[in-house]
């Protein structure tokens, strides 16, 4: 159960009456089972909130600098990452709650993602993306362009409906909202719906003026409700990470005038040769196992390639299997809920009971990871948290085979244990396919903050540009 | 796997299946639950032989390190998961030897994951069906008139309640017992008079009890149609209506209101409402009687344990989990059956509460399943 005393409800919902006090309140509950309650807004209350936190947004414009945004947010998130804050340690045992993970996972899952939420990591995104950080405060001269200046800024709202999957993810959403200067309106996930609160309150401390620019609360997904209309309909811009529900409902209420931003489902892979060493092994274990193989990054499906004999296959199951186990006690608790028991179970009793394709199973029986394994190509898997689902692969071109399953749908690929020539093919592969990412196995589930999401840009997509030509150019 | 312990499949299994349909029957004489030893034995000799001769049975305890030497407790048998009959023919033996093929609805998987089940032998469902079906629905009566609202058996139909219904109506059923196929509730829109209005006409002037048996939508459909035929029968006292499948197949249906409908128009109580709970992957059945929550009661070669779903420890009287059904009936399949259905243990009894969930994805995770079914 989550301490009310410590953690705060999950929802920032500035612009309320200082006397605001919600007549009926939503309960929700998060994927390990904790519930969590916040306001149910009427329809003036809910367009309140959004004309404050659009004026708030433009107000802002005016007072702060996007270098101002850069370390304000990076010092609120930086609390989040200290567990000796009170927000430091509210998130932990929120997040702990919210995923069923053990206290020491949890602390592992802020402290990896706030590496990514530092000024200095912030403002070498916006380099990356958008040249300097300044053009988000003034035209700036363009230098291949003599006469010619630029600036960009994102819309005055922007709607995010943010995905729950990857704790942490969802701050660093709303932190890149901020930088471009927009006001933000959160749908907050119900599988982990504190983090962005707690975000909130730090940032409110080091900068209230800041922390009035954004909003956030939860509704149920199949329910919307008046609030998820009207922030819609207020938004310059929708932006929606997700699962395929997810994403098909947005994209169903969001009016064609709005453009919508989807980072939607994809599922990672992984290549390993026979060369793949033990640390490998265990890096591809622990990408599986971090954040329960939520994310899109996360590698499911997992080649074996090249392997000379069953024997060799064997080895390195038996080795991938060890380097599990490892992970898990590593991790301590882990999390799996009722319905994916069933389905895990289901999943294990095809490869246990089949003696075609040389099925394996492996895994213990709390079902804390599973290993499905076919002596031949497959591209079949579902999302359940740490089940890998293995195919012996003789040459790389049998996964060009699969093109029409996996093109445009893998987000991250690793490669380890291959040989020169056919890490090449694997990279030019992996190119045609539409990967986002090629990276070794231990380093998949924790992108840099300046990756290229579903191969695009992060910061690039939110904002508009504004060219000022003085001069004539050629 | 021709033989087991020296001794032909088949004759293994006809000796032992034998020996539980003289149980079963003699149960039916002198119904009274069995000792845990008797229960346990029983269900233990059935493992021994399935883990000798049903080849994917034998494959899966094996992968998960089980064998006759260490199982020594009938709780210790292992299950198969329902999706286990769904992926392989699970026999005792050759599945060329089966008697019965039957094929699941598909209710939890979709129709392209049909499970089956093979019978080696339809004696040892027969003699695990009529003995209960008699002492919860014909109140020990030899005979009733039965009318049957389900289509007869058909091999090509492969459905095990068909062949249930048609056994109880062979064996059971009194003269004036039979089928109806149409739909109540389209000869009803058609302006036609129901099927079946003859048996329960027949029945009220004869003043003999009638069994009728069907699917809970069936009987709902079936009633809509008498209903708007302005029929009204008040059947004879012991008359009985028994529904099977809930509301499977139909959102929004209750039982409740639309079994308590049926029995308010044929002028009988709740209490002669009999709930039948069966799976295809079992050949024995659990009865409830009445409406409202139904605590499911079955024959003493028939257990369920109530497990958690994560660790599959047995939870509590009284708290839900996941049921695990150990039917000895299944002797020519495997005994012990883990299914996807959710349920709590009620004394003796067992209360269904329906299936479990599916797994909400976490996320933006993808499922390439849902790909290559786009593809297909």
């Amino acid at each position: 159960m989550i301490d009310t005393d410590r953690i705060p409800g999950p929802e920032w919902l500035p612009g309320l009456p200082a006397d605001f006090d919600p007549e009926n309140r939503l309960d929700g509950r998060t994927v390990a089972g904790a519930m969590f309650w916040v306001p149910q807004l009427t329809d003036a209350e809910a367009i309140m909130v959004a004309d404050a936190v659009r004026s708030a947004a433009l107000a802002a414009r005016r007072t702060h600098r996007a270098a101002d945004v850069v370390v304000a947010a990076g010092r609120a998130a930086a609390r989040l990452a200290d567990p000796s804050d009170p927000y430091g340690g509210a998130a932990r045992e929120a997040l702990q709650a919210a995923s069923g993970c053990s206290r020491s996972a949890a602390a592992e899952l802020i402290e990896r993602n706030a590496a990514g939420w530092t000024g200095p990591v912030l403002s070498r995104l916006v380099r990356s993306e958008l040249g300097e950080l300044a053009v988000l405060d003034e035209p700036r001269p363009d230098l291949d362009r003599p006469g010619r200046r630029r600036r960009a800024v994102g819309p005055p709202v922007l709607h995010l409906v943010l995905a729950g999957n990857v704790p942490g993810v969802a701050v660093s959403a709303v932190i890149r909202a901020l930088i471009v200067r927009s006001g933000v309106l959160c749908k907050l996930p119900s599988a982990e719906p504190w983090l962005v609160g707690l975000f909130a309150r730090a940032l409110n401390e080091e900068n209230p003026a800041l922390a009035a620019t954004m909003a956030a609360t939860w509704w149920p997904a199949d329910v919307p409700g008046p609030i998820a209309h009207e922030w819609t309909k207020r938004a310059g811009k929708v932006v929606v990470y997700g699962g395929p529900e997810a994403v098909r409902g947005i994209r169903s209420r969001t009016p064609p005038s709005i453009p919508l931003v989807e980072y939607g489902p994809r599922v990672g892979a992984a290549i390993m040769g026979p060369d793949s060493t033990d640390a490998e092994l265990h890096g591809l274990a622990r990408d599986a196992c971090a954040y329960d193989q939520a994310g899109c990054v996360s590698p499911r499906l997992v080649y074996v390639l090249g392997m000379k004999s069953e024997a060799e296959v064997r080895s390195l199951l038996d080795r991938l299997v060890v380097a599990l186990g490892d992970e898990i006690t590593r991790l301590g608790d882990v999390f799996t809920s009722d319905g994916e028991a069933v389905q895990i179970r289901a999943a294990r009793a095809r490869y246990q009971f089949e003696e075609t394709d040389g099925a394996l199973a492996f895994g213990p029986a709390d079902l804390a990871w599973t290993l499905l394994y076919r002596s031949r190509p497959g591209a079949y898997s579902e999302p359940l948290p740490r089940v890998l689902w293995v195919y012996a692969i003789d040459r790389l071109e049998e996964l060009g085979r699969l093109r029409g399953v996996l093109e445009g749908r893998l987000q991250a690929l690793g490669i380890a244990g291959v040989s020169e020539a056919d890490r090449r093919l694997a990279e030019e592969l992996a190119v045609e396919l539409g990967v986002s990412r090629v990276t070794p196995p231990g380093t998949m589930a924790w992108p840099p903050t300046d990756w290229r999401h579903d191969g695009r840009m992060q910061l690039l997509p939110l904002v508009r540009w504004t060219d000022l030509e003085t001069a004539k150019h050629d | 796997m021709d033989e087991t312990r020296g001794t032909p499949v088949s004759e293994a299994h006809a000796a032992l299946a034998a020996q539980f349909e003289a149980a079963f029957a003699a149960w039916e004489a002198d119904p009274r639950a069995w000792p845990d030893d008797v229960f346990a034995t029983r269900a233990l000799d059935a493992f021994r032989l399935q883990f000798e001769a049903n080849r994917p049975y034998h494959r899966y305890c094996r992968a998960i390190g089980r064998t006759p030497d260490d199982v020594v407790t009938w709780r210790a048998i292992p299950p198969a998961p329902t999706a286990a009959f769904r992926a392989v023919e699970l026999i005792v033996g050759d599945p060329a030897d089966a008697e019965l093929r039957f094929r699941t609805s598909g209710t939890t998987a979709g129709p392209a994951a049909r499970g089956t089940h093979l019978v080696r032998r339809s004696e040892t469902y027969r003699a695990s069906l009529i003995g209960p079906f008699r002492h919860a629905v014909l109140d020990g009566r030899r005979r009733a008139r039965i009318l049957v609202l389900h289509p007869p058996f058909a091999p090509s139909r492969d459905s095990s309640l068909a062949w249930m219904l048609d056994a109880a109506l062979e064996d059971l059923g009194a003269p004036g017992s039979g089928h109806i196929e149409a739909s109540g509730r389209e000869a009803g829109a058609a302006g036609r008079m129901p099927a079946g209005l003859d048996a329960l006409e027949a029945a009220a002037a004869a003043g003999e009890p009638l069994v009728i048996l069907g699917t809970t939508l069936a009987l709902t459909d079936w009633y809509e149609g008498l209903s708007a035929a302005g029929v009204r029968v008040e059947l004879p006292h012991g008359s009985r209506v028994l529904d099977t499948g809930g509301a499977k197949g139909r959102a929004g249906l209750e039982r409740d209101a639309a079994i308590g409908a049926l029995l308010d128009g044929l002028g009988l109580p709740e209490h002669a409402a009999v709930n039948e709970f069966g799976m295809t992957e079992l050949l024995s059945q659990r009865y409830a009687g009445g409406l409202g929550r139904l605590a499911l009661r079955g024959p003493p070669w028939l257990r369920t344990r109530v497990l958690d779903p994560v660790s599959l420890e047995e939870r509590p009287e009284g708290e839900e989990g996941i049921l695990c059904h150990y039917d000895l009936a299944n002797v020519g399949s495997v005994v012990a059956v883990l299914t996807e259905d959710r349920g709590r243990a009620v004394g003796d009894a067992v209360e269904w509460l329906g299936r479990t969930p599916g797994a909400t994805p976490r996320g933006c995770s993808l499922a390439t399943a849902e790909l290559l079914e786009a593809q297909a």
